[in-house]
């Protein structure tokens, strides 16, 4: 007879026990006898004496479990090697799904933190944008207001800095919430002046006032031949209009560098589908996909691995015959506390020093196009 | 011959002044040229406006035939336009009114062009007037940029003409002060179009 038997038997003896009392407590309450003790009165007691049979259960369930063990030390070993790696498992996707929140969350709050900080918005300008190509070359987008996640300006910086050393395109791209009159174009020719951006006047500058939904690319003086008014009023339609539209600034502003880069480069344009793979704004990225979809094997697996083991060896019962009835005579009083898991907080650490880079000393003439959605 | 200490000093007083004049010269020279060039650049945004015109003329008669009259005005005021040529050696402050007055003229009878679209949808949706449009929008800003810095170029030569002791050789040197584009009088009103 295994554990389980066992187990099954006994809770059985005790569950007939629980429905005689049960239909004692029914037959003096028929009989009257509620007229010496109220009804509450005769529930409580019966309630008591259910509580006592509750407590030999347990006792003989752990005598039980006890001789078990000593009778069956293989069996016992591999149910507390079962226990601990349930624990363990538990307390590990705990800690990994706080990082992995905690995470998400802090580049929340840095967004929220420079709107929160600040009170009112900032309205920029030439003069107040800072560029972050003259401290880092490798930078050539401005994102002071959070527009944009860290992953899309990464990723614009890359394509940018081909557009650089390939073409030897020098390119600013500021993306903010307001722009001081809400004029992009004039905001675009004084950053691409002030600065001298392009070498032999082949530089572009971009303007985006997300809340203000407006958009201005200007190319340079030398440039506007390879970026035609048309062209770029073309690209932020295609790309950027419909993107910001429905509030996915990523999107737009990943897909109109590539596209200004295939455009110069003469190649063929993106396809905005094509790039739905590499940029979700909303979904999760790809260490926390990753994460969960491991998670979620792990859970899966250990649970069908287990269920396997555990009809074999017995370690826990299962069915509902190992489970001792309710106490019919409960009245609720409270509910039962619950002790809570911890939490782990994540980290991030900061990047080190960059060279700072330069302009070339382009100039910009008027060239561009200003779109808003 | 030793010369006496008088010769010297004046010797070495021509030299100075010579110096002076000579710098001075190249100084007015060159914010000169600065602002014929960016004159020229004026001129030159502005033809490529009207080099637009035809084009877009010929779009707009295929949807709107009956805007004879609109069409008609924009290749008249185009034609005005572009028979007044700037010359930066010669210009003066009536040749450039006469100038501005006839951009603003072709300004006005563009705007009516583009504003007649709003009664043929076709013509609106159509791309190749989208295009038109975009690049019209396109010289208008370039146009702008190049007056701004043309005023920019006129304003540091004016200065550096007049200013002491410049103004003494500008006026040896037959250096006059030029005239900056000034908005047209009632430009702060919006233009009524009327069909």
């Amino acid at each position: 007879m295994t554990y389980t038997d066992q187990l099954t038997l006994l809770t059985k003896r005790y569950n007939d026990a629980i429905r005689d009392l049960e239909r004692s407590y029914n037959q003096e309450s028929l009989k009257g006898y509620a007229w010496n003790l109220t009804s509450t009165h005769l529930k409580r007691q019966y309630s008591k004496r259910y509580e006592a049979l509750q407590r030999e259960y347990r006792s003989e369930k752990r005598q039980l479990l006890k001789s078990w063990k000593q009778t069956h030390p293989e069996w016992s070993r591999y149910r507390r090697w079962w226990e601990r790696s349930f624990v363990a498992c538990c307390v590990g996707l705990m800690v990994c799904c706080t990082t992995v929140i905690g995470l998400a969350e802090s580049d929340e709050d840095v967004a929220s933190s420079v709107m929160s900080q600040e009170g009112e918005p900032t309205y920029w300008n030439a003069d107040n944008i800072v560029i972050p190509h003259l401290q880092d070359a490798s930078q050539y987008v401005s994102n002071p207001d959070q527009v944009l996640t860290q992953n899309a300006v990464d990723r614009m910086n890359t394509t940018l800095q081909r557009l650089d050393s390939e073409l030897g395109i020098e390119s600013v791209f500021i993306v903010v919430n307001h722009i001081e009159n809400d004029d992009p174009f004039r905001m675009a020719q004084d950053v691409g002046n002030k600065y001298g951006v392009g070498r032999d006047d082949r530089g572009l500058v971009v303007v985006v006032g997300y809340e203000d939904h407006s958009i201005n690319m200007s190319p340079g003086r030398s440039l506007e031949a390879d970026l035609t008014d048309a062209e770029c009023h073309r690209l932020e339609q295609q790309y950027v209009v419909p993107a910001m539209r429905v509030q996915m600034p990523d999107s737009g502003m990943i897909y109109l560098v590539e596209a200004v880069y295939a455009t110069l480069q003469q190649k063929q344009l993106p396809q905005m589908s094509s790039l739905s793979s590499h940029d979700d704004d909303e979904g999760l990225d790809g260490p926390a996909a990753a994460f969960a979809g491991i998670s979620m094997l792990i859970i899966v697996g250990g649970v069908m691995l287990f269920l396997r083991l555990n009809r074999k060896y017995h370690w826990v019962p299962l069915g509902a015959a190992t489970m001792l009835l309710s106490n019919p005579f409960y009245e609720s009083e409270g509910s039962s506390g619950f002790i809570g898991g911890g939490g782990f907080g994540g980290g991030r650490s900061g990047g080190g020093g960059f060279s700072g880079g330069s302009f070339g000393g382009g100039s910009f003439d008027g060239g561009g196009a200003t779109s808003r959605w | 011959m030793k010369l006496s200490k008088g010769l010297i000093a004046i010797i070495v007083a021509v030299v100075v002044i010579g110096g002076w004049a000579a710098s001075a010269y190249n100084g007015m020279v060159g914010a000169e040229e600065g602002a014929t060039t960016a004159m020229a650049n004026v001129q030159s945004a502005y033809q490529r406006r009207a080099d637009l015109i035809p084009n877009l003329v010929e779009t707009v008669k295929g949807y709107a035939a009956h805007e004879q009259e609109t069409l008609e005005g924009v290749v008249a005021a185009r034609s005005k336009a572009t028979s007044i040529n700037l010359d930066p050696e010669n210009m003066t402050p009536e040749k450039l009114k006469e100038y501005q007055q006839a951009q603003g003229e072709l300004s006005t009878a563009l705007g009516r062009l583009i504003a007649i679209q709003e009664n043929y949808p076709d013509l609106k949706a159509n791309e190749n007037f989208r295009d038109l449009q975009v690049q019209l929008e396109g010289t208008e800003n370039r146009i702008n940029e190049a007056r701004n810095k043309y005023n920019t170029a006129v304003q540091n030569y004016n200065m550096k003409i007049r200013r002491f002791p410049n103004s003494m050789l500008s006026g040896i040197f037959g250096f006059d002060r030029m005239q900056k584009f000034e908005a047209e009088a009632g430009a702060e009103k919006a233009p009524q179009v009327k069909f």
